[in-house]
């Protein structure tokens, strides 16, 4: 299965990244090209979450809002500024399901479900399709969350493991075990 | 999951659309607006800086009074149980402070001259000790000049002691002889002791007087010249009602 190729990056090009941040800790003005470079995919990742698309401008304002106050913290650990992000973002989120009372929203897309279907060698039915959907509405949040990270937006174990801070393998064996499930209830 | 909704093909946001949105500034001033938590601020920790240091203050201030007014106390109590040295024993029991519950009957102050019914006339002065490293009261009996020797009998007195002894350093066989504690407003019908049995401090409540064979056993072998403690002494009047007696501490010998 192919992977986010944008989470991938060089090793230069990830110093680069890091001499932006050591400008930005000094002078938050300074910030501008990290915005600039990251707004899209963390806006992405939560109007993926989210059915409400002022809901998730004002969220992604936010995170980039918690990113500035809290740079001073941030420490190199040779992954990409994205995952520190993306958890910010996963947070945000947390605090918007919690406060704004914000629907847990998951979009799917026909190609996924199609994925899917030969996954499991299955007929790509519009009944399979149906039953397929109900199934993943039936799924627990965290379950389904592992299946959205690594099946809908194509991201590597490493980038899933960042994001939910586990391990790359803990990231692997849980995605398996979250399909397994998706499998089981699709069978039964 | 009923609070997940399940969106199929939504319609993709252009790159152009949301880069449209993208707003550094607004980002910025928000950061620049936001205020730092009140624990961050020096308004939270001014005040609780100068509360600990007043507290600290008073504290010091204070403590040399108490300790002059507590030794003005303890010289005027002692001259007291001199001048009424027939009943000294009384003395004691108000001098202390009694680990009595509230909802218990405590035991009332004996009449003056009751010691005097003992076949000896001896007159025991009670001194109370503060030892300078812990402040603790322990206590010792001396006899004034030409007075007879201290002589540690069971004397029912109202406060407890076992054979004699009401305190501090006991020989353990007294402390294990079948007398128990002695008081002579009740008969006691029980008492906790704490003790080390090898391995840690226990605490073993006790029914009747006297120490167990077991119990004896233990203090011989592991609590010699350590502190042992008999607390929630229970005892029986004559009236049978149940009153709470002061707790003892020894040091077995």
């Amino acid at each position: 299965m192919a992977v986010n190729p944008v989470y991938h990056q060089t090793k230069d090009r990830l110093l680069d990244e890091m001499t932006l941040i050591t400008f930005a800790k000094k002078d938050p003005e300074r910030f501008g090209p990290l915005y600039t470079k990251y707004h899209e995919q963390i806006f992405r990742y939560i109007y993926q979450r989210v059915d409400d698309q002022e809901l998730a401008f004002d969220v992604t304002s936010q995170v980039f809002v918690k990113a500035l106050n809290n740079l001073h913290k941030y420490e190199y650990r040779g992954v990409p500024f994205s995952s520190w992000l993306y958890r910010i973002a996963k947070s945000e989120l947390y605090q918007a399901f919690r406060d704004r009372k914000a629907r847990k929203t998951v979009n799917v897309e026909n190609m996924h479900v199609f994925e899917m279907i030969e996954e499991f060698d299955e007929d790509d039915s519009n009944e399979n399709k149906k039953k397929l959907i109900d199934c993943l509405a039936n799924l627990d949040y965290a379950d389904m969350q592992l299946l959205e990270l690594r099946y809908f937006e194509k991201r590597s174990y490493r980038e899933i493991g960042e994001i939910l801070e586990i391990t790359e393998n803990n990231a692997k064996v849980k995605s398996f075990r979250a399909l397994k499930k998706l499998k089981n209830l699709f069978v039964k | 999951m009923k609070n997940l909704k399940i969106l199929v093909n939504r319609e993709k946001l252009s790159k152009d659309y949301i880069q449209s949105k993208a707003n550094f500034g607004h980002v910025l001033s928000q950061v620049k607006n936001l205020k730092p938590p009140v624990w961050k601020t020096p308004w939270f920790y001014g005040p609780i800086a100068i509360a600990v240091v007043l507290i600290s203050l008073s504290v010091i201030a204070f403590q040399p009074v108490e300790n002059e007014k507590m030794a003005t106390l303890h010289e005027s109590n002692i001259s007291e149980r001199s001048i009424n040295n027939n009943k000294p024993i009384i003395a004691i029991a108000s001098s202390f402070e009694l680990d009595t519950p509230s909802n218990e009957e405590i035991i009332p102050p004996k009449k003056a001259g009751k010691i005097n019914e003992t076949e000896h006339e001896e007159i025991f002065i009670y001194k109370e000790v503060f030892n300078d490293s812990d402040n603790l009261p322990s206590s010792e009996f001396i006899s004034p000049k030409n007075t007879a020797p201290v002589k540690e009998e069971n004397t029912l007195s109202p406060y407890p002691n076992i054979e004699g002894v009401f305190t501090s350093e006991i020989p353990i066989d007294k402390l294990c002889s079948s007398t128990g504690i002695v008081t002579s407003k009740a008969k006691v019908i029980s008492f906790s002791i704490q003790y080390f049995n090898g391995s840690k401090d226990v605490i073993e409540k006790v029914r009747g007087s006297s120490l167990s064979k077991a119990i004896c056993n233990f203090i011989r072998k592991y609590n010699l010249k350590s502190m042992i403690f008999i607390t929630s002494i229970v005892g029986l009047t004559e009236k049978g009602s149940h009153i709470s007696i002061p707790s003892l501490n020894y040091i077995p010998i």
